[in-house]
């Protein structure tokens, strides 16, 4: 007798298996029994051979994984590892890569204090990502590894073992590192390149002095002292620009201070007074050298008017930027008006100086010698004309 | 005529900076005991001449740079050094930890080195104001 047909033999063979073979024997006889029991012996086999499969596909993933797979131990061994672990850092088989590394952060780790971060911060965090260690390959070779660990912890929560996954990332820190070489190579050349330019305005400023000490016509010595002005404007801007971050734009505000008091030191027996309202404005090289030159003339000319141990000439200096984007430099003096005005030795030169540097900025340049003198240059900054050419398809002009 | 009291020692290795410097030091009124383009002429010339202060260019002639010789200058003699350079960054940094009396950028502020040598100067005068 059988079990009754509403009962399917697969439920039959788990029934067998709760009640025994003599309770199932008892309720359907021998024949029931046996066949239940085959049943049961086939639902098994299929759970076992399931199960086989699975095993083998993770084994699968695990050995043939493009990236290294491993479990280690908190004692530094590795518990299992897969054969592209073995091959980034030297070794034939993972087997050979067990049995020979008994000690991972002293054999293997270039410094060993990176496996004891490693580990502490998995210990805090659970899982760490994209930790980078330097190790050392069977050959001594150096390899960079990037590391995801994860730990797992045993029943009282201490560190069991930790599961990690590694990704050869030496061809990447190679690159990085040549970069880095390049970069600190162009930035010594830069030093020295400015360096060398320095000393040579040093060189520059000196021949002019000694010059200057040996002529005597009062043109030849104001001739002498006005180019030493222009040696130092050109100082103060390679100094604005070696303190840039970007190195090829100059705060015009700065420039504007810095020109004032480099003027006070060559003409030190005169005083002027300055009242600054300047806002911040970048200024592209190209355009920020006309400009201080401009302004390093007006503002000599204000020094040259002051009488040595008379009244200081005063000097008015605002820095806007307007709401077109446009920059307004404006200058008003004291009321003593500019010398080239009235026709003195070296106007011709200081008018033409500023028209010419006005239309290498393309600046509107408006001069008032009514009442005193009020200098008004209004012109773009290169960032807009950067853009202007960007929109016309043109390149700028090589600095 | 010698109106200040200093006596500068010039290490420059530059002639043409060096020759303008000193003339430039006389004309203000100081001595200056000698020009040198190395450093270890330097040291041997603060040796001998025993100056009040030294005028220090960083790159010089020779194996020694103005840094080695002013720290040495400083230890030896303990005279006052002004660096003048062309160099920042780090180098001007190597140069300030030696704690010298000023640095000048070049090219040269001549009003600031006016200004460090009269407050120098005045140091030595009966209540005269460090600088």
């Amino acid at each position: 007798m059988g079990p009754p047909g509403v009962l399917p033999w697969s439920l039959a063979a788990l029934a067998l298996g709760a009640l025994g073979g003599a309770w199932w024997a008892r309720l359907f006889g021998r024949r029931g029994r046996e066949r239940a029991e085959r049943v049961r012996s086939r639902a098994v086999a299929r759970k076992v051979s399931a199960l086989r499969r699975v095993e083998e596909r993770y084994r699968d993933f695990f050995e043939h994984s493009p990236m290294g797979i491993f479990r280690s131990s908190p004692a530094g061994r590795f518990l299992d590892a897969n054969g592209n672990l073995a091959g980034m850092l030297g070794f034939a088989t993972p087997a050979e890569l067990v049995a020979a590394v008994t000690d991972i952060g002293g054999q293997l780790y270039l410094d060993p204090r990176e496996r004891a971060e490693a580990f502490r911060r998995v210990l805090a965090e659970g899982i760490i990502k994209d930790f980078e260690v330097r190790l050392r390959r069977r050959d001594g070779a150096t390899v960079w590894l990037s590391l995801n660990l994860r730990a797992v912890c045993g029943e009282i929560g201490t560190l069991d073992h930790v599961e990690g996954f590694a990704v050869n990332v030496s061809g990447r820190k190679r690159a990085e590192e040549a970069l880095t070489r390049s970069l600190e190579a162009k930035e010594l050349l830069l030093q020295e390149l400015r360096h060398r330019v320095k000393n040579n305005l040093q060189v520059l400023q000196s021949l002019v002095a000694l010059t200057g000490n040996r002529v005597t016509a009062p043109e030849s010595v104001r001739a002498c002292r006005e180019i030493s002005g222009y040696i130092r404007c050109l100082a103060v801007m390679h100094a604005l620009l070696s303190r840039a971050p970007t190195g090829d734009r100059v705060n015009l505000a700065d420039m504007v201070r810095d020109l004032f008091a480099a003027a006070s030191g060559l003409y030190p027996a005169r005083g002027a007074a300055a009242h600054f309202a300047l806002e911040d404005v970048p200024l592209h090289l190209d355009q920020a050298l006309p400009c201080g030159m401009l302004f390093n003339t007006l503002v000599a000319d204000v020094f040259k008017r002051a009488r040595p141990g008379g009244r200081p000439a005063r000097m008015r200096v605002e820095l806007v930027r307007l709401p077109d984007g446009r920059v307004r430099i404006e200058m008003a003096d004291g009321g003593e008006g500019l010398v080239w005005k009235d026709g003195t030795s070296g106007a011709d030169m200081d008018a033409g100086l500023m028209r010419s540097l006005a239309a290498q900025l393309e600046a509107e340049l408006d001069l008032d010698c009514g009442e005193g003198t009020r200098f008004r240059l209004v012109f773009e900054p290169s960032a807009s004309r950067d853009r202007l050419r960007a929109r016309e398809g043109t390149q700028p002009r090589p600095m | 005529m010698v109106r200040n009291t200093l006596n500068v020692l010039v290490v420059e290795d530059e002639h043409i900076v060096a020759w303008e410097l000193t003339e430039r030091l006389r004309r203000m009124g100081y001595a200056v005991c000698a020009a040198v383009p190395s450093g270890e002429e330097a040291v041997r010339a603060a040796q001998e001449n025993r100056p009040d202060l030294v005028l220090m260019d960083i790159m010089l002639s020779g194996p020694m740079d103005g840094i080695e010789a002013a720290r040495s200058i400083l230890t030896r003699l303990g005279t006052p050094v002004v660096f003048c350079s062309a160099y920042s960054g780090e180098t001007r940094a190597r140069a300030e930890r030696l704690g010298p009396l000023g640095f000048l950028d070049k090219p040269m502020d001549y009003d600031r080195l006016e200004a460090l040598l009269g407050g120098l100067d005045r140091e030595g005068e009966p209540g005269g104001a460090p600088c």
